[in-house]
């Protein structure tokens, strides 16, 4: 497993040489790249001196783009010389058919910003782009059994966010400051989310909200190594001064090597979320509506109203005999047996039979309140 | 002339009818997994085969949303689930990833139309979701209607654009703060609608400013305005965000965009128009309108700083008629009715009638002053209410019914 981290200065390139194992470095474009630090006139060169050191080079181009903005990214692309990088990073699916289209030169890596879960997106891409994708950067919402599992079956090189920011929320709209194209700081917090301190920046791409701790599983790389794991990234680019990007990774990656503790290294709080289970599939069940599997062909009709004096109002959801109705769905689940009396049309005569869509009114059952189902017998086994 | 269908949205059956009913050529909806609209009622397989069969019936398709991104073991199921849509006469199928669109073409002919959750925003993406099967592209709401018309002249792909509704400030699909603050899933249809907080912000390099606003949360979404340009530019669905919204809405929304839709194909096209259509779509609570990107590119005016409040309506939505019988049309109410409340009641065609019931009759036929939200109310027919169905929406002025409560 190698390690790779975004450079954007000399200063940077000097650190990356001392880190061990770190064997790539990312060039991103402040023009090309929604984090971007890297003026791009600066990155041909940067890219050339890492290449002279020995370094695998990766131009990062992961704007998620409009047709316009694919346009003058474009327009910005034609004044790099791409000798200089040995592969391209895109995020957006255009961009990555855009380099295998055009870029025949240099490998493609994909990191995609959508939820990629499951093993048939990320086999169809590796499909989609065949010989030219050379890596693929997993989501960090997948957990450890599952990075493994794809490590292992994907017919091509994988990555993971080992230590860094955690962006929760993308836009292209300026909304720190309206019009500003320069980058602009803040925390937000909302009472709502136990006014958590989220960090937000606003860049000329738009404005970008992170989560208060960064994802770290840099401690915890062994299974995943032991699977196939490629590459590992570290992003410490928000810890390092501006124009630079690499600030503290010798430091680290020496930690690493010599088995120290290296949480206490991060310049900020940590967590892995998802890294042992994905619990939001938990939440699902609850969020359902409770009677949704009984709305099938035994509902007979629908309460629509219930008047404790006087009446209850019922609507059909098909043909029925009113003596087929026996069982009651509340809205929570529960059911109880019931018997409709007193059955007749909305002109007042007398219902045996309904037919579906037609209002039955029937002498008032105890708390039946609307939502609930009316079934047959048999809905109950 | 290309002239765009208008495709609504539909949160369970009832709605499904008023949608279809008030001139929707299409409907999308969910069943009960693989949506992203968790807490929405949805539909059970067997609602979803009689929505089907009353849609086609009158001529009105129907798409189904299988657009959460799915982990593996969401997907289980999934192959027989297309099967079943398939054999019901499903018109197509909503996905946002690769992988449940393979599992959809491995297991059926179904279409294949690519959620707005994936962000397709340029031509060269759309390309590489053709190749992966898709025959239409719900495009991201980053994009402008002329962009769009680039996207379908160079892939000859059917283009969707969002037209009416709220809008997510993000990147559709690029969201996930719920997933990470609540544990919730927003992209499998957990979403807490955190961008609806208000926060506050603490600017660090502005002399440590600080302002409480809703800094994220986008006003919503009205193109009224821009029909002409969705028929220029080849534009093939206009939807209506809102499968958790009322009756009300999608019969308003709905009977707005045909009428405007309508009309220009005809040739007639007015400010007056446009107008009307405005002052229509204030008729239902929402937040703030803006045009997001339809013409350029959203900026921070398209912030919703509640000027107003999202509960601003010149009307309510007091009832809709369930049935029609030789003597009485019975109508379900959202909200308490006195007897003296002009209604209006919405009808099919487009047209609105004014009428004040001479009393008001409960289900068992007794005479009362008012009726109770949640009740059945009886109102006798007569010659000015001739052309009111079942699934007609009944509202009231909201000035009228402030005083009423007063």
């Amino acid at each position: 497993m190698i390690f790779n981290t975004y450079i954007s200065s000399e200063n940077d390139l000097k650190l990356v040489l001392c880190a061990p194992g770190l064997k790539e470095v990312l060039i991103a474009p402040e023009e090309l790249s929604k984090d971007g630090k890297t003026p791009l006139a600066y990155a041909e060169a940067l890219a050339s001196a890492a290449l002279d050191a020995g370094l695998k080079t990766v131009l990062v181009w992961d704007l998620v783009m409009t047709e316009s903005e694919f346009k003058e990214s474009l327009s910005k692309l034609a004044s790099l010389k791409l000798k200089a990088f040995d592969a391209i990073r895109v995020s957006d699916l255009g961009a990555a058919r855009y380099v295998c289209d055009n870029f025949s030169q240099v490998a493609l890596q994909l990191a995609p910003d959508s939820a990629d879960h499951n093993y048939d997106t990320l086999y169809s891409y590796s499909r989609a782009f065949a010989d030219r994708l050379e890596r693929l950067s997993l989501s960090i919402e997948l957990p450890e059994d599952k990075l493994c599992e794809y490590i292992k079956r994907l017919p091509l090189d994988c990555e993971i966010l080992a230590a860094g920011p955690l962006k929760i929320f993308y836009t292209p709209r300026p909304l720190l400051h309206a019009g500003s194209r320069r980058q602009i700081k803040a925390t937000a917090s909302a009472a709502d989310m136990s006014n958590r301190p989220l960090p937000v920046i606003q860049t000329a791409h738009g404005t970008h909200l992170y989560l208060d701790r960064d994802y770290f599983i840099l401690h915890k790389l062994a299974k995943l190594t032991e699977a196939g794991l490629y590459a590992a990234r570290i992003d410490l680019r928000p810890y390092s001064p501006a124009r630079h990007s690499a600030h503290g990774i010798d430091r680290l990656l020496n930690a690493y090597h010599n088995n120290s503790d290296l949480r206490t290294l991060w310049p900020s709080k940590t967590g892995s979320p998802f890294f042992k289970t994905n619990k939001t599939t938990a939440q699902f069940k609850r969020l359902k509506p409770r009677i949704l599997e009984t709305r099938d062909q035994r509902c007979l009709a629908t309460v629509l109203e219930y008047n404790k004096d006087k009446h209850t109002v019922i609507t059909a959801l098909k043909d029925f005999n009113l003596s087929d109705a026996r069982i009651a769905i509340h809205p929570d689940g529960r059911m109880r047996e019931i018997t409709l009396s007193g059955c007749r049309d909305i002109e007042g005569r007398p219902l045996s039979n309904c037919s579906e869509g037609q209002l039955v009114v029937v002498n008032s059952l105890y708390a039946l309140t609307p939502g609930t189902l009316i079934t047959t017998a048999s809905s109950c086994t | 002339m290309n002239k765009p269908e208008i495709l609504a949205p539909a949160g369970n059956i009832e709605k499904l009818k008023v949608a279809v009913l008030y001139g929707a050529d299409a409907v999308y909806l969910g069943g009960q997994k693989y949506g992203l609209r968790a807490r929405s009622d949805n539909f059970s397989d067997h609602e979803l085969k009689k929505a089907v069969e009353f849609a086609h019936q009158h001529g009105a398709a129907v798409y189904v949303t299988l657009n959460a991104m799915l982990h593996d073991h969401d997907m289980s199921g999934l192959e027989d689930y297309c099967k079943f849509l398939e054999s019901i006469s499903v018109d197509a199928v909503i996905v946002s990833d690769a992988g449940v669109a393979r599992r959809v073409r491995e297991s059926s002919a179904l279409k294949l139309h690519l959620s707005t959750q994936a962000s397709c925003l340029n031509s060269y993406s759309a390309t590489v979701w053709k190749e992966l099967g898709m025959q239409r592209i719900i495009v991201g709401r980053e994009l402008s209607i002329e962009e769009a018309g680039i996207i379908a002249y160079r892939t000859g792909l059917e283009i969707e654009m969002f037209v009416h509704g709220s809008m997510c400030m993000a990147y559709s699909g690029l969201c996930t703060i719920s997933n990470y603050t609540a544990g919730r899933d927003s992209n499998r249809g957990g979403c807490i609608q955190s961008c609806r907080f208000p926060y506050t912000v603490h600017y660090e390099n502005e002399g440590n400013k600080l302002v409480n606003n809703n800094f994220i949360s986008s006003k919503d979404l009205c193109g009224v305005e821009y029909i002409p340009h969705f028929f220029k530019h080849g534009i093939h669905s206009l939807k209506i965000e809102g499968r958790m919204r009322s009756s009300q809405y999608v019969a308003t929304t709905v009977s707005v965009y045909r009428k405007l839709v309508d009309s220009y194909a005809r040739g007639n096209w007015s400010e007056e128009l446009i107008t009307n259509a405005k002052n229509e779509l204030l008729s239902f609570s929402h937040r703030d309108y803006c045009s997001g990107s339809l013409d350029k590119p959203a900026g921070a005016d398209t912030v919703y700083q509640q000027e107003t409040s999202p509960a601003v309506a010149t009307h309510n939505y007091t009832a809709i008629v369930v049935e029609k019988s030789s003597n009485f049309l019975a109508l379900r109410l959202f909200r308490p009715l006195a007897g003296d409340t002009p209604l209006e009641f919405m009808l099919q065609g487009g047209e609105t009638i004014r009428f004040t019931p001479k009393r008001l009759l409960d289900a068992s036929h007794n005479e009362i002053e008012q009726a109770g939200q949640e009740s059945i109310l009886l109102i006798e027919r007569c010659e000015l209410l001739k052309a009111v169905t079942p699934f007609t929406v009944v509202r009231t002025a909201r000035s009228i019914s402030a005083k009423k409560a007063a």
